[in-house]
């Protein structure tokens, strides 16, 4: 007889899973970044990556949703971050910096993606180089379609190139991701607009066409005057800029207008050596453009004058004569916000040497194809992008008033995956709806490309499913800005991206919200020793043989990923 | 190398000099010392051992019986009422026979509330199984927890150090401190005979049914049975390696003496000091420490009291209704022998209050001048 009760043989043939009424499983969920992300961005696999020191495992990983990681890093407005559950803790994950740090990590060492091999016969035409038609032939490409870029101007790159100035995004960063495209196969031919040198009977040879035209017309103010000399408009201010075009500029110029445009036109001025003046007919609450930039833009010099309204423009030999109203806030409108009201007889005027209509931007319809159906200043489409037409699929800013960088790649992607269904004869929204990031919109096209890999449960994960015991505060980094006084004598970029170190102290800080990251703490926590790590497979699986469904290991995982349901009897 | 140390600085000498695999404890005056030397250690990265973090003392047992099932050597240390709480898992460490070493520093329990030394946790919990080893000085504090090591390790039974909460814990004496390459030939690594394989899985700590139950029990009886011998063994190595044994009673005093002063903890040291100065005025007086309370040295107390005709014991603790527990043990063993002098059960320094050497004289006045005790508890310095 033994000193403790302990059993006489091994007891591996008692079954204790059998006891179990509820099973633990290992269940990725969508983290609310991705969801949030009109890319479909798969942030926090690539954030893992980065933790590992894996900085070119993350940019692949990102390279499988999005071709342009350097772009979006830099200019996106990150509604991920919005969403970061840490943001509920302390503060959210610099994600944007982080996306731009993996990218910048590639672009020193020529990463590229490779040439796709074995192109299939059927030939597509993309209208419009910008992010949205990129973003669709990169993945055609990458879907082994022959693809056909046709652009206007005479550099590709869309809005990218001639609206956002460079020191917000250098045009080698543009160039490298535009190129790194042309490589995969996709062919670019510039300086053929739409409806002048290319007809759609021009186009039969190809089996489908992806309009992405953009919104590049700037919207009038319908005030009088505003035709005048002197007065310019945004877009057309901002494309000679960043085409490096010479401009003749009085010394005081008034922007009018409240949106990324008007900010970035006011920055322009202030960066070719002239005062600017922002107005703005609502408060600050309501401009439309990012938060930062105002920031940035008030640091490097701008007023804003908010609640102000131009009615008339007078040209008094150079000067310009701005007759305004003074504005207050009233009911909220259709876009929620506050509507201004103008307050009578508050007419005052501004004596300036220039104005620059930044009011919005509307799309050219000119060459539309007939039967493209519109409202409310965009062509419809259904949610996979195609149009009344057959065959003819649009996205970007001529399909949707999100007229974000973001919202331009997603719509791109969503388009590729539509056109291979409607070339292979599958049902699209099928197949959206298979590889939707949570609830969607944006949605996965690895998934598509890869149906087995990485499933995810739609659930976003909410703060209150996180285990915060294993988390402690700690700061989010920020990106070093340069000095004003330097930022404001050239168009260089104003913000450097992070350091190796500080990037891995930043991916850190990621809860990895219902992404299983190999911490261990059901390894260590389980009691009947029934998290099994196999050496093939490093992820870990439940030896459901001995696991008793107590549990720990679902309350214990930091991060949601093990769900629990009940054992079916 | 001899430093000037605390008690509780002792204790964690010893547990460093034990090569300790896994402590768990929660901090309780006066232990907090001794953990706190030791977390500091492992946390700046020079004692390699694995320090669990937990909620109460309760848990802090039970992690070490995990851990101590697992197959390494384990430590904790603490004090009154954490020491009562721990009760339930003091019964489990003895019933699964596993040789964990705690340190008790000795503490009065509340209420009223105090934290100063008193023998009443300690002896609290006399009857769970668990070996009981008082000390007098930090040096002797230092070396028991070597030994104890090796008496569990040897009997597979839990080993309690007990010390005297501030007179030992937190006064700093001189004390010679042994290298590790002394300590390693003395104390080797631990060889559990039952260690947890996840790779061939066992049922520890199952159910025995009353088949059974009477047989383990009685295994425990034995185990405790074999102290004596395997602590004398332990001792001499010790002595022999280190030059210092402590027995598990000490005599001293005169030869023939008639009287004999019984104490345990640090009263022993004053007791050293007032039985030399009252030989020197011709009282023919000896003092006995008691060191191991369980298993209860019967058979060496036997040996020392021949001739003996009265026992004064001084109790720093009270089992109310009964009286002091070491006069009590005392007169349960006496009970089957021919020879039985008559025990004289004082109780002195509740609560930490100081057991002065007139007070200790009182006692053996006391003793001297009746044939037998007046009454079956002797209060001494009680406030009337």
């Amino acid at each position: 007889m033994p000193d403790i009760s302990i059993s006489l043989g091994y007891m591996d043939w008692n079954k204790t899973g059998t006891w179990r009424t509820q099973r633990p499983f290992y269940e990725d969920k969508t983290p609310p970044c991705s969801a949030a992300c009109p890319v479909g961005n798969d942030i926090v696999r690539f954030i893992q990556k980065i933790t590992q020191e894996d900085f070119e495992g993350a940019w692949h990983l990102i390279k499988e949703e999005n071709p342009f990681p350097g772009i979006c890093g830099r200019v996106c407005f990150h509604p991920c971050e919005s969403k970061c559950n840490r943001a509920s803790y302390d503060e959210p994950i610099a994600i944007h910096a982080l996306e731009r740090f993996v990218s910048d990590f590639a672009s020193n060492l020529n990463k590229r993606i490779e040439k796709i091999p074995d192109v299939r016969e059927e030939k597509i035409a993309i209208i419009g180089s910008g992010p949205a038609g990129m973003s669709c032939a990169y993945h055609l490409a990458k879907l082994h379609y022959d693809v056909t870029v046709f652009e206007s101007s005479s550099l590709a790159g869309g809005m990218l190139r001639t609206g956002i100035p460079s020191y917000r995004l250098p045009k080698d960063v543009l160039d490298r991701e535009i190129s790194n495209i042309e490589a995969l196969g996709v062919k670019i031919q510039t300086g053929i607009p739409f409806g002048e040198n290319l007809e759609l009977e021009d186009l039969k040879d190809y089996r489908a066409i992806f309009i992405a035209t953009g919104a590049h017309r700037s919207r009038g103010l319908h005030i009088p005057g505003e035709k005048g000399k002197g007065v310019f408009n945004g877009l057309d201010f901002l494309r000679k800029v960043n085409l490096s075009k010479k401009v003749i500029l009085g010394d005081k110029i008034a922007i009018i207008g409240g949106g990324n445009t008007a900010i970035d036109v006011a920055r322009s001025v202030i960066r070719l050596g002239k005062k600017a003046t922002l107005l703005y007919r609502r408060s600050k609450e309501e401009m439309p453009a990012f938060e930062d930039e105002i920031v940035e833009a008030i640091e490097e010099g701008v007023k804003i004058r908010y609640l102000v309204n131009p009615i008339r423009i007078q040209q008094k030999d150079s000067l310009q004569r701005l007759e305004c109203l003074r504005m207050e806030l009233g009911e909220k409108d259709e876009s929620g916000r506050r509507k201004p009201v103008p307050i009578p007889h508050s007419n005052f005027s501004i004596e300036t040497d220039g104005v620059i209509i930044a009011a919005g931007e509307e799309i050219e319809i000119s060459f539309l194809p007939k039967g493209m159906e519109r409202e409310r200043g965009i062509v419809l489409t259904q949610r996979d992008g195609s149009t009344g037409i057959k065959g003819i699929f649009a996205g970007g800013d001529l399909t949707s008033n999100q007229r974000t960088v973001a919202h331009a790649i997603g719509s791109g992607k969503k388009a590729a995956l539509a056109i291979d269904c409607y070339l292979k004869g599958k049902d699209s929204e099928e197949a959206i709806h298979q590889i939707l990031i949570g609830e969607g919109p944006s949605l996965s096209i690895f998934r598509h490309l890869h149906p087995e890999e990485r499933p995810m449960n739609p659930h976003v994960v909410t703060f209150e499913e996180l285990n915060m015991d294993y988390f402690e505060p700690l700061k989010r980094h920020k990106e070093f800005k340069g000095l004003v006084k330097e930022r404001i004598k050239r168009f260089g970029e104003v913000t450097s991206a992070f350091t190796t170190s500080i990037a891995l102290e930043e991916a850190e800080r990621c809860f990895s919200c219902g992404t299983c990251n190999e911490c261990e703490n059901c390894y260590v926590f389980c009691p009947d020793a029934s998290i099994i790590k196999t050496e093939e497979n490093l992820s870990h699986q439940v030896d459901y043989d001995f696991c008793k469904g107590c549990g720990i290991c679902f309350s214990e995982c930091p991060r949601g990923a093990i769900s629990l349901k009940e054992e079916a009897r | 190398m001899k430093r000037v140390i605390t008690g509780n600085q002792a204790v964690a000498y010893g547990v460093i000099l034990s090569r300790v695999d896994v402590i768990s404890a929660y901090p309780i005056t006066p232990q907090t010392t001794i953990v706190e030397e030791l977390s500091e250690l492992i946390a700046s990265g020079r004692l390699n051992t694995r320090f669990l973090k937990v909620e109460s003392e309760h848990s802090a047992m039970a992690a070490l019986i995990g851990a101590s099932t697992g197959g390494v050597r384990c430590f904790t240390a603490t004090s009154s009422h954490g020491l009562a709480y721990m009760h339930e898992m003091l019964h489990w460490a003895s019933g699964a026979r596993l040789p964990i070493v705690m340190v008790n520093v000795n503490r009065a329990i509340g209420p009223p509330w105090n934290i100063w030394s008193d023998q009443s946790d300690s002896l609290s919990q006399r009857d769970t199984g668990w070996i009981q080893l008082y000390c007098e000085n930090n040096q002797e504090v230092l070396d028991t927890i070597l030994q104890a090591y090796r008496i569990a390790e040897s009997v597979k039974l839990p080993v309690m150090v007990v010390l005297d909460a501030f007179v030992l814990s937190h006064t700093s004496e001189p004390v010679e401190i042994p290298t590790m390459e002394e300590v390693d030939p003395f104390l080797l690594p631990f060889c559990p005979e039952y260690p947890i394989d996840i790779q061939e899985p066992m049922a520890y700590s199952m159910i025995a049914t009353p088949e059974y139950f009477l047989e383990f029990r009685y295994k425990i009886q034995k185990a405790m049975e074999k102290v004596p011998e395997v602590a004398q063994k332990v001792d001499d190595e010790f002595r022999s390696r280190f030059g210092r044994g402590y027995g598990a009673i000490e005599r001293y005093g005169e030869e023939k003496a008639e009287i004999l002063l019984m104490t345990s903890g640090t009263v022993t040291s004053t007791s050293r000091v007032v039985i030399q100065k009252l030989i020197g005025e011709g009282v023919s007086i000896a003092g006995i420490k008691i060191k191991r309370f369980r298993p209860f040295p019967s058979k060496e107390i036997f040996e020392e009291i021949k001739g003996a005709k009265k026992l004064a014991v001084i109790d720093r603790n009270l089992s109310a209704g009964v009286g002091g527990i070491f006069a009590q043990e005392l007169r349960a063993t006496l009970y089957s022998r021919e020879e039985r002098p008559q025990v004289f059960g004082f109780i002195s320094g509740l609560g930490g209050r100081d057991i002065t050497p007139e007070l200790i004289e009182e006692a053996i006045q006391y003793t001297a001048e009746h044939p037998r005790p007046e009454e079956e508890i002797l209060w001494l310095g009680l406030k009337k």
